[in-house]
């Protein structure tokens, strides 16, 4: 029998790799011990959507079979995971975080559930989200068929949303990695919150076919991990082409750090006010320790701006009018009234009363976004920004509202916008934990050109390298 | 979208335990009308944002997001 301890369950993709093959654990002992913590611990933070260990024995037993004929398949053969409850399991119900949803079932797979499946990873289960990945807008954590995902960090905090289960799944060691979805900020923030490293790929450079669709023009699937490598390791599985994504960009992925541009060759733009003054006090000393550290890499530097244009109306038009057509028939039945959130209640049936014309004003924007996006990136390779200007907010604060306290706002705008600025242009981001403030997790992001993945994940490994914050375990997951 | 199919005795005890968990939530506070007024609100608010940005006729919508 196995010895699995806690140096298991925090292990990288790589180490568990390494361990499968020196045969200190099988990948049947591997399942069984991941999917008994993420059933012991998954519903104390609400992370745990449903538990799949009948059938992730099963595959974990036919991947051992392989192994014993040596059938080596890649770094992925064995591994566990698990998905945000958003993405479609055959036979198995995909609630989309929704009470009107809970009774749901699909007869096929997600194109990433199985492209991973093929791999020889292993699917241990679903994960909490909030319901319909935040839709136009919601008020509260809560907003979730489990309740509030508690952050492994702190449980009187929140592990951040929509993909908030696997946040803090990946975080409290219940799984080694994870996948989520990003329409504007979901992989960003519950990875920031909880202290994960999250990556959200250029649009249409991982299919969704087989999750709940929010905004066509807008969902993105990616990785959640406990490093920039791993990160690159799952994207690797995911991304490519796909007939039955209409928005499938027909590119694949190959992770490629070997190839990687010499650090010194790259330009980084930041703005010193999102260091110096936006971030909340607590989190400005591992902010700023963070920007130094990215420094002495050894990279160029350049102040640059965003382009003036109104990001945060650009987003909440976008998603409200094509959120509010995708559930129109929730909305016209009136089962909208069962979700959990008022204020994604008012912002469904709000977004079917939005003009074409203005939907079609705003996409005319999002071009100019794309344009400003090209003239920055002629000057600079990636962008740093915190990924979120606050550690993880306390589970019953409105989150619609600003904190009490809050001090006024800088004038400078800085890159404070990226979130919903780099999701209208479609750019990927890497967020990377970066310290800790008041005891929870705060992270940076950098921010690319459209497919530039190989090289965010090249810089986040430098940094994480040198730095061990994405190897901290939380007090409270033991 | 593909129609639902039949449950698994395992999924529907986690449909049972996710309803379990979500009657436990306190209800909605604000009056709807008055949340439903508020979010139009905001979104005219957002289209006022959105006219103020200058858009010669060439510029066209944004369908396509390819590098």
């Amino acid at each position: 029998m196995a010895d699995i301890n806690d140096d298991v369950f925090f292990a990288t993709i790589v180490e568990l790799n390494a361990g499968l093959r020196q045969k200190q654990f099988s990948a049947a002992e591997l399942a069984r011990a991941f999917s008994d913590r993420l059933e012991r611990l998954g519903p104390h933070y609400n992370a745990l959507a449903l538990s799949l260990r009948d059938s992730a024995l099963r595959k974990a037993r036919q991947v051992d079979d392989d192994i014993k004929r040596g059938r080596w398949r890649g770094l992925l053969q064995g591994i566990p995971f698990a998905v945000k409850d958003l993405l479609a399991v055959a036979g198995q119900p995909t609630t989309w975080g929704a009470k009107p949803y809970a009774a749901q079932v699909f007869d096929y797979n997600a194109t990433v559930v199985n492209r991973l499946d093929r791999t020889g990873a292993v699917l241990t289960g679903k994960l909490s989200m909030i319901e319909l990945a935040g839709g136009p807008s919601y008020r509260y954590a809560r907003a979730s068929l489990q309740g509030p995902c508690l952050n492994p960090w702190d449980r009187t905090r929140w592990a951040g949303g929509s993909s908030s289960g696997s946040g803090a799944a990946v975080a409290a060691g219940l799984v080694p990695f994870a996948l989520g979805s990003e329409t504007s900020g979901s992989i960003l923030t519950p990875s920031a919150f909880c202290g994960v490293t999250g990556l959200r790929p250029t649009y249409g450079l991982v299919s969704r076919h087989g999750a709940m669709a929010l905004s066509w023009t807008m969902d993105k699937i990616g990785p959640m991990c406990r490093s920039a490598e791993d990160c690159g390791i799952v994207l690797e599985a995911i991304a490519g082409k796909d007939a039955n994504d209409p928005a499938s960009a027909g590119k694949s992925f190959y992770y490629a750090p070997q190839y990687a541009r010499p650090v010194k060759d790259i330009v980084v733009g930041f703005a010193p006010v999102d260091f110096a003054e936006w971030p909340e006090s607590s989190a400005r000393p591992s902010l700023q320790t963070a920007f130094e550290q990215i420094k002495s890499l050894g990279v160029r530097l350049k102040e640059v701006r965003l382009p003036d244009l109104p990001y945060g109306a650009l987003t909440s038009t976008i998603i409200a009018a094509e959120g509010s057509s995708v559930f129109e028939p929730l909305i016209q039945s009136g089962k909208v009234e069962e979700l959990a959130d008022p204020l994604q209640i008012a912002g469904l049936k709000a977004g079917l009363e939005i003009p074409a014309s203005e939907y079609l004003k705003a996409m005319r924007i999002r071009s100019l976004v794309q344009a400003g996006f090209r003239e920055l990136f002629a000057g600079v390779d990636v962008l740093l920004t915190p990924s979120r200007l606050t550690a993880a907010p306390k589970i019953s604060q409105p989150l619609d509202r600003p904190r009490a306290n809050a001090a006024p706002p800088p004038k400078d705008r800085g890159l404070t916008a990226l979130i919903p600025a780099g999701n209208l242009a479609g750019i990927p981001a890497l967020s990377l934990p970066c310290g800790f403030a008041d005891g929870l997790p705060v992270a940076i992001s950098l921010v690319g050109r459209p497919f530039s993945e190989n090289l965010l994940l090249s810089v986040g490994r430098e940094y994480q390298v040198r730095t061990d914050w994405h190897r901290r375990r939380p007090p409270a997951a033991s | 979208m593909k129609q639902p199919s039949g449950f698994t005795r395992r999924a529907l005890l986690g449909v049972a335990a996710a309803a379990a968990s979500a009657a436990q939530e306190p209800p909605p506070q604000a009056p709807p009308e008055q949340e439903l007024n508020a979010r139009r609100a905001q979104m005219k608010a957002n289209f006022e944002q959105l006219s103020k940005t200058p858009l010669p006729m060439s510029i066209e919508p944004a369908f396509t997001f390819r590098a």
